[in-house]
């Protein structure tokens, strides 16, 4: 999409890495943060953030925007996130898709949503007054999730395509999050890429997740698993080349190690493009 | 059955996570999986919400959290959600009215809310916002007649805590079950490279140290030491101060007799050698007090 352009392959910047950035010693074609954790009045990841952005790309990512939610949207929050947006010049914002708080209460998780119309209306309304107050287009992420609902009508990637096109947003699609959810669920992955529009992908995510046994869960403490790099081909041979990021958020390992996964996401990325160039 | 409204469901899916027990009509609503039961599947998100938030808690009061062990921190963890459940899309704020809890549960020790009070406040300085610091250089073409109308303001990231309990020794390895009351002033503060820090600060001095970060002229700082002579409070003042500037908590110093503050700088910006040490410039010397992990 013309709003997000292909920034290359970048990493999620997390506190264990922050000296690494004061140093300049980070070499990475870009950076999603997390948008929540810098809205501090000042401090040192303020100082790390100004410093991360004059060497790379930036990229805020929300968590607790409640895009899914039925408790008005936050004012104060919305606030917030266009301050950080004017002061750190992000490449672009991104929200998920699903809701967080009832009656003004957080729960700090990433709560699903019953894929119905009345679910659907909701979402784009708010989809659209975020982006009216942030004047720009967002990308909406889908969730991993452990719940479905008996009165949902919509499969996932119908409701999160058809979010995209009402409310002329974009999607960051975590393919790890897809994997997670197909196997809880018992949906095949390859029907969700062949359910998305064609041209509203923005980014991509890619993550590690736990066997728990019973359910996979997506915890970010993990290489990204190897299903998740074979459907990360297919994605980049659906959706052609798209700025993807790694995301690591529990046992963070070394940063050599990180970015060895954000540049095996870039020959992946070649690879796929190689063996199955996209039609014009 | 009568389709629920997105409302409904989510408040029973909130009430399911954050009570003890899961709400029936969403449990109805819940397809099971090929391996799990519809409790066991909102049971996922049930215990996803204590154990995350009972990390961020234990981060935030590292001190509190190993002195109660693991069971009673989490213990502790689920009343304080039951009562406290958060309300800032940013779970920085989470663990804000821990102190408050504490002091309401009578079966825990009595010094563990001032503990968490000043863990608390490490929090608060820690992202306080940023601002130029004053030193010693700054004050030396200073003439002594102009001394007494000086007026100094601290930086933000400085709290002054009043605590029951002399809990900021407990970072100093003393034993929880040997601390006894003793009315105490703590002041916590972060320095230029962005390190925390704390310290108790001697009875003596701690009037005088409110006066002083309240803006109150260095006449009534001296004032404020009235158990001691005059020369004598001028001389404990003035030790007062070179404290507080080698600690870096002194943002700036204004007179209406000389006009001497300097326009604010904005970050990086501050030119080497001018009156004020921009906060990013580097260590401040001679540190009194203790730097844990935060």
């Amino acid at each position: 999409m013309r709003d997000f352009p292909h920034l290359g392959h970048g990493v999620g910047l997390r506190p264990p890495h922050y000296l690494r950035v004061v140093d300049g010693t980070t070499r990475v074609d870009w950076f999603e943060v997390i948008s929540e954790n810098f809205m501090l009045r000042g401090g040192r990841p303020l100082r790390v953030l100004e410093r991360a952005r004059a060497t790379a790309p930036i990229v805020l990512h929300g968590v607790s925007m409640n895009l899914g939610g039925t408790d008005p949207l936050d004012p104060h929050h919305l606030d917030e996130l266009a301050g950080l947006a004017r002061r750190f010049d992000p490449a672009w914002i991104s929200e998920h898709l699903c809701w967080g708080s009832f009656g003004r209460h957080y729960v700090h998780d990433l709560l699903p949503l019953p894929y119905t119309e009345e679910a659907l209306a909701v979402v784009v309304d708010r989809v659209r007054r975020v982006q009216e107050r942030l004047g720009r287009r967002i990308l909406v992420e889908n969730v991993s999730s452990y719940v479905t609902y008996r009165h949902s009508t919509l499969p996932e990637w119908t409701f999160l395509g058809a979010v995209a096109e009402s409310a002329d947003c974009g999607i960051l699609l975590d393919v790890n999050n897809i994997y997670v959810s197909a196997m809880n669920h018992g949906f095949s992955p390859g029907d969700y890429l062949a359910g998305l529009p064609l041209d509203r992908v923005g980014q991509i995510h890619l993550a590690g997740h736990s066997d728990a046994g019973t359910h996979l869960l997506d915890t970010h403490d993990h290489p990204v698993a190897a299903p998740v790099w074979s459907l990360y081909g297919e994605a980049v041979r659906r959706f052609g080349p798209v700025a993807t990021l790694v995301e690591w958020d529990d046992r963070i390992p070394p940063w050599e190690e990180l970015a060895a996964e954000a540049d095996r996401a870039r020959v992946l990325e070649a690879e796929a493009l190689r063996a199955y160039p996209k039609p014009a | 059955m009568r389709t629920p409204s997105l409302r409904e469901v989510q408040g029973w899916f909130w009430r399911s996570i954050t009570s003890a027990r899961m709400d029936r009509r969403l449990l109805g609503l819940v397809e099971p999986s090929a391996t799990l039961t519809p409790p066991a599947r909102v049971g996922v998100y049930v215990e996803a919400y204590l154990w995350r938030l009972r990390e961020v808690l234990a981060e935030d009061f590292p001190r509190l959290s190993a002195i109660l062990g693991p069971d009673r921190f989490t213990g502790l963890v689920r009343d304080y959600l039951a009562h406290h459940p958060s309300t800032n899309p940013s779970v920085r704020h989470l663990g804000r009215s821990m102190a408050r809890h504490l002091a309401g549960r009578k079966d825990l020790p009595p010094y563990l809310a001032d503990l968490a009070r000043l863990e608390w406040a490490r929090a608060d300085v820690f992202d306080a916002p940023d601002s130029d610091v004053l030193t010693a250089d700054d004050l030396r073409t200073v003439s002594p007649v102009e001394w007494p109308g000086l007026c100094f303001a601290p930086i933000p990231a400085l709290v002054l805590l009043h605590a029951d309990w002399p809990v900021h020794e407990l970072w100093g390895g003393a034993d929880p079950a040997q601390l006894s009351p003793s009315p105490t002033m703590i002041r916590v503060w972060r320095d230029a490279t962005d390190a925390v820090f704390h310290a108790g600060t001697d009875a003596g001095v701690a009037a005088a140290l409110e006066h002083l970060v309240a803006g109150e002229s260095f006449a009534a700082v001296c004032g404020a030491l009235a158990d001691v002579p005059p020369l004598e409070a001028a001389h404990h003042a003035t030790a007062l101060l070179a404290r507080c500037l080698e600690d870096g908590i002194i943002a700036r110093v204004t007179s209406p007799s000389i006009q001497r503050e300097a326009p604010r700088t904005p970050y990086g910006a501050c030119p080497g050698g001018t009156r004020r040490r921009s906060r990013s410039d580097g260590p401040a010397r001679g540190k009194s007090g203790v730097n844990p992990e935060r």
